[in-house]
């Protein structure tokens, strides 16, 4: 597959099957991360459509100060928190004083990370990752996809949420705990295949 | 004297490799001899590699299609 340069070019250049060769390759991770921030995949595809539309609209505006997938991540990320601070205000309008409140730490138990990883990663295990995630506040959820699911740097990850590194850095520790405690909690409850 | 919630507060950027060389090592002989952070250490590595792994990125064939039709329909006709 061509480069993201060569396809901007050629997109820029009126060769419009260019720019359906980005769409095709950023389509999943950019249809997951909206899905993810908005909890609804019926409202996601429209931001999916909008997104890829901005992007061809403001593609001349793309300096390549960033990488391409940090710049149409971040176009995506503001079309999704646009369309919350306007119907679901609640959802984001957290700020970091609430990496303040305690989390209940869990007595640590071997059942979650005893449990193979083939069975981590079952549809039932896919399910329940996808759940833990889901029950995050947004503030957390968004920096755990890009972070962890999407594999951007603690560096990107800022620019594309506009926050500093050490919020980035704040909140991943708080989301990834919680989603760890979530986990936790539910193989305990499950009990270690090792036991039954 | 660190406590070991003073070393769980960084497991997450030791994971990312965001601290010091004598911090990890401080970390490193901390979850050498304590089981409880050794266990939290390991569930928050487990997370990690579950939360890369386990969320599809796959796309419904009718949403790729409409996407297709919507960018034609849109783009092409600016």
């Amino acid at each position: 597959m061509e480069d993201d340069l060569q396809l901007i070019k050629g997109t820029l250049g009126g060769d419009f099957r260019a720019f359906e060769n980005i769409v095709e390759k950023y389509q999943g991770k950019i249809f997951r991360h909206l899905r993810k921030m908005v909890n609804d995949p019926s409202l996601a595809e429209d931001l999916l459509q909008d997104t890829f539309l901005n992007a061809y609209r403001g593609l001349n505006s793309f300096s390549g100060a960033s990488s391409f997938s940090t710049w149409l991540f971040r176009i995506a990320t503001n079309s999704a928190l646009m369309y919350l601070r306007k119907e679901r205000p609640e959802t984001v309008e957290y700020d970091d004083k609430v990496l303040t409140d305690s989390v209940d730490v869990l007595t640590p138990s071997p059942a979650f990370v005893s449990t193979p990883l083939e069975i981590l990663l079952s549809l039932e295990g896919k399910a329940k990752i996808e759940e833990a995630i889901d029950q995050l506040p947004l503030i957390y959820r968004s920096v755990v996809i890009l972070r962890d699911v999407e594999g951007f740097s603690l560096e990107e990850v800022a620019n594309i949420l506009g926050a500093s590194i050490p919020a980035i850095k704040s909140r991943l520790h708080r989301a990834r705990n919680i989603v760890r405690e979530t986990l936790t909690s539910y193989y305990m409850e499950k009990g270690s295949p090792r036991k039954s | 004297m660190k406590k070991c919630k003073d070393f769980c507060d960084q497991l997450s950027d030791y994971l990312d490799k965001e601290l010091g060389a004598r911090e990890c090592v401080l970390i490193q002989e901390h979850l050498e001899k304590c089981a409880p952070c050794a266990l939290i250490f390991e569930g928050l590595k487990t997370t990690v590699i579950v939360c890369s792994e386990g969320i599809s990125d796959e796309v419904p064939e009718e949403v790729k299609m409409r996407l297709k039709e919507f960018l034609r329909t849109n783009c092409t006709a600016e």
